[in-house]
């Protein structure tokens, strides 16, 4: 379980000016649970995520896990990144079993590792091949990959389809699926998509921008195991309408913030 | 007529030969035609790179000189490399260091050699500390600016994942830095010619740069030029040397052709 209570975190600018990215944020994640986190740019999502994988420090508050302060990275945690954050000078199954490298496991058997992890992707005869050689939504199964790779507790993942075009995304999301229904880990899912939200999550989280706070859960209770007829299915729009039409009852209630306020 | 035109295949592929030998035969033309010059043609100076290797000159003062640069070389990549990353990862030291690289970039290593002299006396010592100095600065400025600039993303992935600052360097900070480290040392490969014939020709009388100045002393301009394409000419092949090395890092980075 993540247990995050009163979180806060002021970014503070060049003239220090303050950017709240995050207001007295608390919210629990239940174990084996897919939460999704959706919410406009500025509303501090992946900041509270950069902070659930230990990288950056809360102002006030604080996240737990399992009774656990965080205080950094740990090997119960594992992030998988928007923009894949691949060595661009390692192949891919040094890239996989980088994590387990780190680790000090033995050479031998980190590789068999990192290729029964790139064979869950699918990936495992694009073992010696370099991420510049393969497509966006391959090098971001790699980044799945590397991520399962070291078995974590808890996935993290920083909109990480948000980079691919919409059909290797739709893909991908029946993958992810497909993968989570196997083992349950406990996802925190970082999307800017209402239908790969709803797609994906037991509940979802809508946050409102400038300050960062959190606007409403909701609860997901579509039937698992998920597929593309979920899609199809009358609550699957109710719900994607309903995370809409809140989503742009927040924008319109919140002034456009100048460009130079948000967080790179 | 057009002068843009593509050259032929044969001038493309190695253009250098051309240009060369073009100049070479002005040169022997002027020679031949206004003889009495001061400055002898090539044919003369081919003459005087015989004698020199036949005589033996050749053979004891370049295998000095060789010792000279690559003991100065050696000593300022490790020294730079070092400095290079220690700044780079270490606001306090970037802070403080940064100032003392920018003046010693900037400033006439030549006019520093006789501050060689007083330090190592006249000794080889002097010569390496020379080409250390013309070398050092160099090195150490462009791996503290690979290391600096390191994608900050492929490092929060790897802290994510647990790193600690030796795997950070040696997995993802050293590799993305490498490109500027190795233009830090093609650079510096030249400049160690530079600064071992400077250093050989104020400190001692031995080498490549003590023969300089000794045939220089005798106006011989024919045994000055038959050194100076040696120098020249291994100093080419050994940047050449590094540049085929960042070709093929830069591919192996991800590089197109």
């Amino acid at each position: 379980m993540i247990a995050i209570a009163e979180v806060t975190k002021v970014f503070r600018g060049r003239d220090d000016e303050e950017l709240v990215a995050l207001d007295r944020v608390s919210l629990t994640v239940r174990d084996h649970e897919f939460l999704s986190i959706i919410g406009p740019s500025g509303c501090g999502k992946t900041t509270l995520l950069r902070m659930i994988g230990g990288l950056i420090p809360a102002e006030a508050g604080t996240i737990a896990i399992d009774g656990v302060p965080v205080t950094g990275p740990g090997p119960d945690r594992a992030i998988v990144f928007q923009d894949f954050a691949l060595l661009p000078w390692a192949d891919l199954l040094a890239n996989v079993a980088f994590p387990l490298e780190i680790r000090k496991v033995p050479r031998r058997e980190r590789e068999a590792r990192a290729l029964e992890a790139l064979r869950l992707v699918g990936l495992q005869d694009f073992a010696h091949y370099y991420p510049r050689q393969i497509s966006g939504g391959m090098q971001q199964r790699v980044g799945l990959a590397r991520a399962l790779g070291v078995d974590p507790e808890i996935l993290l993942m920083d909109e990480p389809f948000g980079a691919l075009d919409a059909q290797t995304r739709q893909l991908l999301q029946e993958e992810l699926t497909t993968l989570w229904q196997r083992d349950r880990k406990t996802v925190v899912f970082i999307t800017h998509a209402m239908d790969e939200a709803v797609y994906l999550s037991d509940r979802v989280v809508i946050m409102t921008p400038r300050p960062g706070r959190v606007a409403e859960v909701l609860e997901i209770p579509l039937a698992r195991p998920r597929a593309p007829e979920t899609r199809e299915d009358p609550a699957f729009v109710r719900l994607t309408a309903r995370i809409w039409e809140r989503l742009k009852a927040l924008g319109a209630a919140q002034p456009p913030a100048p460009a130079k306020q948000t967080p790179a | 007529m057009n002068l843009r035109a593509a050259p032929r295949a044969a001038y493309r592929r190695a253009p250098w030969v051309f240009s060369l030998g073009a100049g070479l035969a002005a040169w022997e033309a002027v020679g031949i035609l206004r003889p009495g010059l001061p400055i002898p043609p090539p044919s003369a100076v081919l003459v005087a790179l015989v004698e020199l290797v036949r005589e033996g000159y050749l053979a004891e003062h370049a295998g000095r000189t060789a010792l000279h640069l690559v003991a100065g070389l050696a000593l300022a990549l490790a020294a730079g490399l070092g400095v290079g990353v220690l700044m780079g990862r270490s606001r306090r030291a970037e802070y403080f260091l940064d100032l003392y690289l920018n003046l010693f970039l900037a400033a006439p290593m030549a006019a520093l050699v006789p501050i060689m002299i007083l330090v190592f006396g006249l000794r080889p010592s002097g010569i390496v500390a020379t080409v250390f100095l013309f070398t050092f600065f160099g090195v150490a400025v462009n791996t503290y600016t690979g290391v600096r600039d390191a994608n900050p993303r492929l490092v929060e992935m790897a802290r994510s994942f647990g790193a600690g600052e030796g795997m950070l360097l040696r997995r993802v900070i050293l590799p993305g830095a490498l490109p500027l480290i190795l233009g830090g040392v093609r650079q510096a490969v030249g400049r160690a010619f530079n600064g071992v014939i400077l250093g050989e020709m104020l400190i001692s009388t031995v080498g490549m740069g003590g023969l300089l100045m000794q045939f220089g002393g005798q106006f011989r301009i024919d045994l000055v030029l038959a050194l100076l394409v040696v120098v020249v000419g291994t100093s080419a092949l050994a940047v050449g040397a590094v540049e085929r090395l960042e070709r093929r890092v830069h591919l192996w980075l991800g590089g197109a052709d």
